[in-house]
């Protein structure tokens, strides 16, 4: 028997098809990209499948900026996304990713399109807005920049979490401290933003012109679930080259994504939003029950 | 040694040099960070249990137990006798060891017991098992495509969901890890 049920797979169906309506009458073109290729962009946390030939892509990110840089305009694409090792009551190894770019567009316009789409497809509240140093001090106490392992421990012990005993680096324990402390936190009732990530977590988006301590990278929440990332895009290919370069290096960088980089991409901004968990997040239900067959847990 | 990448519900693990058993477990990941897995375990041997958490990819030892089959043959006064078919030998697990497991045994079944030290000390099922409806509300037939379940009462006394078309005096097959049912089993 499949898991997810029949008005489950009608949900999704729906989802899907009034996404695609929507982004097409917004001027978006759905485009398709490969999932399987012989190189990548590496992330230091996220581990990919790899075949002899090459790699399941964690994301369509590198090939769709690729299609940016050759002037495709706003573009989005539904497609499945594969993480090795990704397995719980939020994560499947491989699920279902809305990405989507939006050219001459910064951070702020990106999460005003999304507000915008939110509020109209799935007839939730406005947004909400909240800078991530400012999310993390309120649920933690902890100030971001400042805070010493020691501080994080004794915190978790007032609070009766469990720490791991191994080695953690301040990385380690922001993780640890945002996933059981902040995260559950946010978007209760009504969706949020949490804008300006930290500089040390931009990933691939753009350092603040007016802190560089911060970054334009933000997330979206809704009832405690992580939705969605979302980046006003890095276009500097020297910063691009050397935050890579700062990866472990077991993938064969996609060097046809610098390639586009040195190009030029436009100036834009881009979000990648998990199917799944909005399913979830809007529906409820366990995570599993919007996958037809969801990866075995025995 | 396990790779927190192995971990299932029923993984028997050693945690400062004593067997637990995990009862549960929770994988986390900010998108773009380090994963953590916290699990509830529960201790063999004094029946406790408690919280950790653990760094992803992180490797614990394998309990120091020994798994052997085991028949079941009968329960008195909250105590359940098993066999070894080979030597013969006699055990027996009180009534909080089997835990829920008392749902699914009936005598005769081949289980899995776990030894520490020589003493048995926890019960493992087949993944599936095959019982028979002693009540529940007629079935409805066709009805194969919705979500809705009746409570249905098995030969051992245990409540289970069933869909809607499955008729008392049906076999059905179970999940013994989840408790779910999994589909009619009528031969």
């Amino acid at each position: 028997m499949p898991t997810a049920s029949l008005p489950n797979q009608r949900l999704r169906a729906s989802l899907l098809s009034q996404l695609r309506a929507e982004l097409q009458s917004q001027g978006l073109l759905e485009v398709n990209t490969p999932q399987l290729w012989p190189s990548a962009i590496p992330e230091s946390e996220i581990d990919l499948f790899t075949l002899p030939e090459g790699h399941l892509m964690a994301s369509p990110e590198a090939h769709m900026k690729r299609l940016l840089a050759a002037g495709f305009g706003p573009i989005y694409q539904i497609c499945p996304a594969f993480r090795r090792g990704e397995l719980g009551q939020r994560h499947n190894p491989q699920f279902t990713i809305l990405e989507f770019y939006l050219p001459g567009v910064d951070d702020q316009g990106l999460m005003r399109f999304l507000d915008q789409v939110s509020q109209k497809l799935f007839d939730l509240p406005p947004c909400q807005v909240q800078p991530y140093l400012s999310a993390f001090a309120q649920a933690t106490g902890l100030d971001y920049h400042h805070f010493t392992p020691a501080q994080a421990l004794q915190l978790c012990q007032a609070q009766g979490l469990p720490t791991p005993a191994g080695e953690m680096d301040r990385r380690a324990w922001t993780d640890f401290l945002f996933s059981f402390l902040v995260q559950p936190r946010l978007g209760l009732g009504a969706p949020l933003f949490l804008t300006r990530f930290p500089a040390d977590q931009a990933s691939l988006a753009r350092l603040d012109s007016t802190d560089a301590r911060l970054s334009r990278r933000f997330e979206w929440f809704y009832q405690g679930l992580e939705l969605g990332n979302g980046f006003w895009e890095l276009a500097d290919v020297a910063e691009q080259t050397r935050r890579l370069a700062a990866q472990p290096g077991k993938v064969r960088l996609d060097q046809g994504f610098l390639a586009a980089l040195e190009a030029g991409l436009p100036e834009a901004s881009g979000v990648a939003i998990g199917i799944e968990r909005l399913l979830m997040a809007l529906h409820g239900g366990d995570f599993k029950d919007w996958f037809s067959f969801p990866w075995p847990q025995e | 040694m396990y790779e927190t990448s192995d971990f299932k519900k029923g993984l028997r693990i050693e945690i400062d040099g004593q067997p637990y058993k995990i009862v549960d477990f929770q994988f986390v990941k900010p998108g773009k960070g380090n994963a953590f897995t916290r699990c509830k375990i529960k201790n063999l041997i004094t029946g406790n249990t408690i919280d950790r958490t653990l760094k992803s990819g992180e490797k614990v030892e394998k309990a120091a137990v020994e798994d052997r089959t085991l028949q079941f043959l009968y329960e008195e006064n909250g105590k359940f006798h098993f066999m070894d078919n080979q030597s013969y030998e006699q055990y027996e697990l009180e009534k909080d060891q089997i835990a829920d497991g008392w749902k699914w045994l009936v005598e005769n079944m081949e289980v899995g017991i776990c030894f520490y030290n020589g003493a048995p000390i926890d019960i493992t099922f087949p993944n599936f098992t095959i019982l028979e409806i002693t009540y529940c509300e007629p079935g409805i037939k066709g009805d194969t495509a919705t979500n809705t379940t009746k409570p249905a009462t098995l030969s051992t006394g245990a409540e289970v969901q069933v869909p809607l078309f499955v008729n008392q005096g049906d076999k059905i097959k179970i999940d013994t890890r989840t408790g779910d049912y999994v589909e009619r089993a009528n031969k």
